[in-house]
């Protein structure tokens, strides 16, 4: 999936806690603070496939 | 002297069929016939050969799978063919000369009667055929709605003319034209594979809806989804199902093309030559596309393949779509 936002992303993780991903590039390819949380909810960024994200990263 | 009238010499001859330089097949836009043609049923000392017809051209040529250009296969009592069938194509009625060997039978026929044959054997001779050509969607795959479990056909029957006369020293004298004795002999090809090109990617469509997804990891991803959302981030599914078929054919596009679109313009990659890409029996595609003698037309296989991976096919960039190549595509999905 393709995600992109602006400003910084004021997000609940998994956890129900609070994160502001303030850094950049602000995509969901790229930026790795949205992938560490991402893995908060069991899913996971398979890098170098942009859109890609599984359960396992693979 | 004796006679025994009515023998049955069943036999064709060429000469009634004094269309040697037949023309070009009419190829109209319901009906194109050109491609790989596979044999499906017993065809006159062929088991399932394979064949290749050209756009503008009646020619059906023998050809390897897999390999460039055609060849002659041999008849059984000597000599060879270049072709089987000429024809004409007039809607979806194809008619024209078909080349046969002969049996032993035939082979005497021909000798002791005289009638025409292609080689001085007399092991080669033609005869005329009338067919019925249904073209769903060829020469490359169309829309799968059409006929969704049908290959393309060619479905029709060769004359095999009657003669009769009588014997003499175990050879046949006063050979005369005997039509009591004429048989229609079916035969039919089927088409092996279609070309590789856009019409492949609306095969096998992918899903984006997370319903698609096994548990626990549908739950997460919906749930991740709506954190996302909630936050104010904007957030667009690509894929979450993709037919192995699919992914199969993003695959091995990606691999063959020699080009890729990204950032609004066309990029050199590494490709491989399209002749050594597996085609699993539930994806007929031909990747090699072919020039009108059946030589392997590389250029258009990899334009075909770039038309696939661009803008207006999987519009794939780097690194391509992946694939198990241990993936069993026996029993696709």
């Amino acid at each position: 999936m393709t995600i992109t936002w602006t400003g910084d992303l004021n997000i609940t993780d998994a956890n129900g806690q609070q994160v502001n991903i303030t850094s950049t590039p602000k995509n969901g390819a790229d930026n790795t603070d949205l992938h560490a949380l991402g893995q908060t909810y069991g899913v996971t960024k398979l890098v170098g496939d942009r859109p890609h994200w599984s359960d396992t990263g693979h | 002297m004796t006679h025994s009238n009515l023998s049955s010499l069943q036999v064709i001859a060429s000469f009634i069929c004094a269309i040697l330089a037949l023309g070009h097949a009419q190829v109209n836009q319901q009906t194109n016939l050109e491609g790989e043609w596979v044999i499906i049923s017993n065809v006159n000392q062929l088991g399932r050969h394979r064949l290749f017809i050209t756009q503008n051209g009646g020619n059906a040529v023998f050809i390897h799978k897999g390999q460039s250009g055609s060849y002659q296969p041999d008849c059984e009592l000597g000599g060879n063919r270049d072709h089987l069938l000429t024809g004409q194509l007039q809607g979806t009625n194809l008619t024209g000369t078909i080349v046969l060997c002969s049996d032993p039978d035939q082979k005497q026929i021909i000798d002791d009667c005289h009638l025409p044959s292609l080689n001085s054997q007399g092991s080669v001779w033609q005869t005329t055929f009338k067919a019925t050509a249904a073209s769903y969607f060829a020469p490359s795959v169309g829309d799968p709605a059409v006929a969704p479990d049908t290959n393309d056909f060619i479905d029709g029957t060769w004359l095999s003319e009657g003669w009769s006369g009588g014997m003499e020293g175990g050879h046949h004298i006063n050979c005369h034209r005997d039509k009591n004795d004429d048989r229609d002999v079916p035969f039919k090809l089927e088409r092996a594979c279609y070309f590789s090109g856009l019409d492949w990617v609306n095969r096998y469509p992918e899903s984006k809806s997370t319903d698609k997804l096994e548990q626990p990891f549908r739950d997460n991803v919906n749930k991740f989804i709506a954190a996302l959302q909630a936050a104010g981030a904007n957030v667009r599914i690509n894929t979450t199902y993709r037919p192995i078929e699919r992914a199969y054919l993003m695959h091995y596009a990606w691999q063959i093309s020699d080009m890729y679109f990204d950032q609004g313009t066309w990029h050199a990659k590494q490709s491989i030559n399209p002749s050594t890409v597996v085609v699993p029996p539930g994806i007929p595609i031909c990747w090699v596309h072919r020039k009108a003698n059946a030589e392997f037309d590389l250029a258009a296989s990899k334009a075909a393949a770039r038309a696939m991976i661009g803008p207006n096919g999987y519009g794939e960039v780097p690194p391509g779509a992946a694939f198990d190549p241990h993936t069993d595509l026996t029993s696709p999905n």
